[in-house]
């Protein structure tokens, strides 16, 4: 500075008046400018600044280093480090965290601090943050050139010690100049770990959401989707993004979200977690659904919304209603179902029936061991069927069970051996009381089926032989093999059926009908036979007809007695006949022989007509003999019976016999010992042995033998049964047999027919056979013939055997002196010839007689007569009145008249009509005039009743 | 006259009390009437001598309005300006 030498000059005066001066300038300027005005400038550019200006400077720049301070103490007190760079990127500024991080870090002294380019030192980095140091440079960089109005940068800072984390944010210092930026670098460790431990948690929980195999799915309280887990999502088919916010009501049909909707609502509302079952229809197809919702609280216990998980139970549900139906199969089996332990026997499990068959009840049954219901189980017989059980397949046993009453029934036992978590016991009990029943039945029927009578056989529907029974075989001749698989119609067929009988009997049977029918069908050895048989069809289970049974009964027999029934009626009817007959011509013979005999006594022996009369006499006598033999064939002949040795018999007329057949035919007599008697006529027994002799001599032209047997014999009902006449009891047989030519069938059949005879015409009288079966039968006995063609005869006459006390006395023989009597007799008689014939004998013999021609006219006589009547000899069978009747009408007036009865029916009293008592008089006509007045006196003499 | 034209440049002082005044109510004027077609520009004395010496400015704050036809220089702390730009016959509006 230039100083003045004048006191003016001085330069303290000079620069006091120039300061004068500037204070004068100052006041006019201000004056001027009114205060508004902060600097002026002179011409050469120098800016001088106003003193208030300067003022207000100063106490700015005081305010901005209170402030600066300020600042400083709040950005040491922020957490992050920070630093403030200029706009060249050099630090102004690091707050206390930035710089205490470069001294905890050992950074070289000064590094970050003020003065440095933070540009710098990112470029420069180098190691694992390089990269990030570029990029922070970077966006420094674009910050403060005022391309970016920020810059944020997540980086790690690892030390092997511990993970770091940083955000480094850059910021303008002043968004409208470039003068800086601030930059810090905030520790974000704790808060990436913590996104990190929720992210990390998220994710599992997701997994966990994912990996289970249920729907689940989250609503607000609105009841919108929140979210839910790709089950569900896939379910609707759908992405998480179209779910959230949605409801039910989006995806579902309206019924079906209203009903989800009421759920949800309710559970909001009670707050209480529900579970069900329930059923849907998805694509037809019935599905069960498990459904589990909740509400789900907040920590404050808020319900914040819902929870639901579903899932697919149709499986489960399956599997449950097919285990309670296969219970339900296995307890309504019939058969008993047990699970024993292999172990001990226990029941561990059983069936309805297992223990209701056997009467208790499930508690009961279950405790109990095999051994308690099977009463003959041993230990080694236990083990027998555990070790049984182990075959594959299983092993049957019969057993029998008892039940609690203690009853035991047959069983069927199943068992086999099934291996879960350990060994079962499975059995199978089936009760087989009916199967044994049935089973003995059908062994019954089978032994019936062999043992039967019956011929059966059963064919196919084509009527081949698949089975025939012993008596078929028997029957036809043939074996079984001989006949399963023929045809009946190769077998027996006889050929004495048309085709029409056949084609009848299988339409029949087609049709599915019955046929029955009498068939003549052939034995194997030609033979035939006749049978009614009886043809069903049989039906398999579907109804269709696949067999047919044929019931045959061989009924030969049974014609045969047929025939022989037959027989003996016609025998019975023609000798009604013949005995009728013989009756009218015994009277005409009684009459011719009495008058002849009256003649003969009145005329000369020696006179021509005698000799004549003679004749008359021996025809009249052989007449009588022919009668006598129609009468004893039509067994109406008198017998005179007594009890009979018939060996006696045989052989007192042997020798008659043995001339009778002649020298050429050998007789032998085989008489049994002991024989029983009998009780017979024992001329017609001689009858008997003649006419048979001479019908074997004539069978033997040849010569031959004849045996005569005599046997006892008990005819049995079998016998009986084969035989229509011979009746079961005690019999004398004899039998007489010749080894002549036999005789045919038919013969056979006509052998004792009267007027039949084989031989030639005039030989025989054919009144033989006819008289042999008269007497037989009169005498209570029966005749067999067995006779076969070139093999000979047999007659077997069987007689009833006889008790000796059965015998009843029996007048003597016929008398032939004339009695004589001075009584009178009332004689009443229809025929004639014969009243009359009787009168005169009587007569000629003393008796005073009173003839009446029926029993009307005989009450009249008696009325009429004087003097007594001592007898009375009547006529039984008369018209009108019969002979009974009257003598009944008679004794009314005179009870003590005697009574003597005359009939042509000699067995009249033994009749069934009952016309006479037993023991009263019989006179049988034809009588000679000794008979008469014999049996006359008898009577007479007879002491009164 | 179109306000699009219209230029302000406003020199100050550092940050003399008008200087700052001056600065608040040009800026509150422009962004309240021309907030599109102004252009603005603010000069330190004190930084930028040469340019003030240009325009030959002697005291700060003033305010050079160059409407493109005219230019003229207002002085103060610019509280009147509205007064001033009025009185220029520039048009004055709310946008």
């Amino acid at each position: 500075m230039h100083m003045p030498t004048d006191p003016d000059t001085y330069p303290e005066v000079q620069l006091a008046k120039l300061g004068a001066e500037l204070s004068e300038v100052l006041r006019k300027i201000n004056q001027f400018a009114q205060g508004e005005v902060d600097s002026i400038a002179d011409t050469e550019g120098h800016v001088y600044l106003l003193p208030e200006a300067q003022a207000q400077l100063r106490q700015a720049a005081a305010m901005q280093a209170a402030y600066a301070k300020e600042r400083a103490a709040i950005l040491n007190a922020l957490p992050a480090h920070l630093a403030l760079l200029d706009n060249e990127g050099n630090i102004v500024f690091v707050n206390e965290p930035w710089y205490r991080y470069g001294a905890d870090n050992d950074l070289p002294d000064g590094r970050c601090g003020v003065g440095q380019n933070y540009l710098a030192i990112c470029d420069a980095a180098d190691g694992p943050c390089k990269e990030d140091a570029l990029a922070a440079a970077a966006g420094i960089r674009s910050v403060l050139s005022g391309q970016s109005s920020e810059y944020t940068l997540d980086y790690s800072c690892h030390s092997p010690e511990v993970q770091s984390w940083f955000r480094l944010i850059v910021a303008p210092i002043n968004p409208t100049q470039n003068v800086g930026a601030v930059v810090m670098h905030v520790d974000v460790t704790e808060q990436v770990m913590s996104q990190r431990r929720l992210t990390e948690s998220e994710a599992r929980y997701r997994t966990l959401l994912e990996s289970i195999p249920h729907n689940i799915l989250l609503k607000d309280l609105d009841l919108r989707y929140v979210s839910a887990n790709d089950r569900f999502l896939k379910e609707l088919g759908i992405q998480q993004e179209q779910l959230i916010g949605k409801r039910d009501s989006d995806f579902f049909p309206r019924q079906l979200a209203e009903k989800y909707q009421a759920d949800d609502e309710r559970i909001l509302q009670t707050g209480q977690m529900e579970e069900f079952d329930e059923k849907y229809v998805s694509n037809g197809n019935e599905v069960w659904i498990h459904t589990c919702k909740s509400p789900v609280l907040d920590s404050e216990g808020n319900i914040t919304g819902l929870l639901a998980t579903f899932w697919d139970i149709s499986a489960t549900r399956r599997a449950e209603v097919s285990l309670n139906l296969l219970r339900f199969l296995l307890d309504y089996s019939k058969d008993a179902i047990e699970v024993i332990d292999p172990q001990t026997g226990r029941f561990l499990d059983a069936n309805t029936t297992a223990y209701k068959s056997l009467g208790y009840s499930r508690e009961e049954f279950l405790a109990l061991t095999l051994n308690d219901v099977n009463p003959r189980q041993t230990p080694e017989s236990f083990s027998a069927l555990v070790r049984e059980a182990r075959n594959p397949g299983g092993s049957n046993f019969i057993y029998h069970h008892r039940r609690k009453d203690g009853s035991e029934f047959p069983i069927e036992k199943t068992v086999s051996m099934v291996t879960l978590d350990r060994d079962y016991l499975i059995s199978t009990v089936r009760d087989i009381t009916e199967r044994m029943r049935a089973e003995e039945q059908l062994r019954m029927q089978a032994e019936v089926l062999e043992a039967t009578a019956n011929s059966i056989i059963i064919t196919d529907k084509q009527g081949t032989v698949e089975w025939a029974n012993p008596a078929f075989l028997n029957c036809t001749g043939y074996t079984l093999d001989e006949v399963v698989g023929k045809n009946p119609r190769d077998l027996v067929k006889s050929g004495l059926h048309d085709q029409a009988f056949y084609q009848q009997m299988w339409e029949t049977i087609l049709a599915g009908f019955v046929w029955q029918g009498e068939l003549n069908n052939r034995r194997k050895d030609g033979s035939i036979y006749t049978e009614v048989q009886t043809i069903t069809p049989i039906r398999g289970v579907s109804g269709e007809i696949t067999h047919f049974a044929g019931i045959k009964l061989d009924i030969s027999d049974k014609k045969r007695l047929e025939e022989e029934l037959f027989q003996a009626r016609k025998m019975e009817s023609v000798g009604r006949l013949a005995g009728g007959v013989a009756h009218d011509f015994n009277n005409i013979l009684t009459v011719i022989s009495g008058y002849t005999e009256i003649v003969l006594n009145a005329i000369q022996d020696d006179s021509h007509i005698h000799a004549d009369l003679i004749q008359v006499k021996k025809a009249a006598e052989r007449a009588a003999a022919v009668t006598r033999q129609l009468l004893a064939f039509s067994r109406k002949q008198v017998l005179r019976p007594q009890v009979l040795d018939l060996n006696r018999v045989l052989l007192d007329c042997t020798k008659m016999l043995q001339r009778l057949i002649g020298e050429d035919i050998e007789l032998v007599t085989k008489p049994a010992d002991k024989l029983w008697p009998v009780y017979a006529d024992i001329s017609q027994l001689e009858q008997i042995m003649m006419n048979l002799l001479v019908n074997a001599r004539d069978a033997m032209p040849l010569g031959g033998q004849v045996i005569v047997e005599t046997s006892n014999i008990t005819v049995d009902k079998e016998l009986s049964e084969r035989h229509a006449d011979l009746l079961p009891g005690i019999y004398v047989c004899l039998a007489v047999s010749d080894t002549g030519n036999g005789m045919d069938a038919a013969t056979l059949h006509h052998l004792f027919e009267p007027f039949f005879t084989t031989k030639p015409f005039g030989k025989g009288t054919g009144l033989g056979l006819a008289t042999v079966h008269g007497i037989v039968k009169q005498s209570g006995g029966t005749i067999l013939v067995d006779s076969e063609i070139g093999k000979g005869t047999t007659f077997k006459i069987y007689l009833p055997r006889v008790l000796v006390e059965d015998v009843l006395p029996h007048d003597s023989d016929e008398p032939s002196e004339i009695l004589r009597g001075s009584e009178t007799i009332l004689l009443v008689e229809d025929e004639e010839p014969l009243r009359i014939l009787a009168e005169r004998f009587l007569t000629r013999s003393g008796y005073t007689v009173i003839s009446a021609c029926n029993g009307a006219e005989a009450l009249q006589l008696m009325d009429k007569q004087q003097g007594p009547v001592d007898l009375v000899l009547t006529d039984v069978i008369m018209p009108g009145m019969n002979g009974r009747d009257l003598v009944r009408r008679l004794q009314e007036k005179h009870p003590h008249l005697k009574i003597l009865y005359m009939s042509g029916y000699p067995d009249t009293a033994k009749t069934a009509q009952g016309i006479l008592e037993k023991g009263v008089p019989l006179l049988p006509k034809p009588f000679s005039a000794g008979l008469l007045t014999n049996k006359v006196r008898q009577v007479l003499e007879a002491p009164p009743k | 006259m179109s306000s699009d034209q219209l230029q302000f440049r406003l020199y100050v002082a550092g940050e003399g009390p008008n200087s700052m005044a001056a600065i608040a109510n040009l800026k509150a004027l422009c962004e309240k009437y021309f907030p599109s077609n102004a252009a603005v520009e603010i000069v330190d004395v004190i930084k930028e001598p040469t340019l003030a010496l240009q325009d030959q400015v002697m005291v700060t704050p003033l305010l050079i309005i160059n409407t493109g036809s005219t230019v003229q220089k207002c002085i103060g702390d610019l509280s009147k300006l509205q007064h001033i730009l009025e009185t220029l016959g520039i048009k004055i509006e709310a946008p």
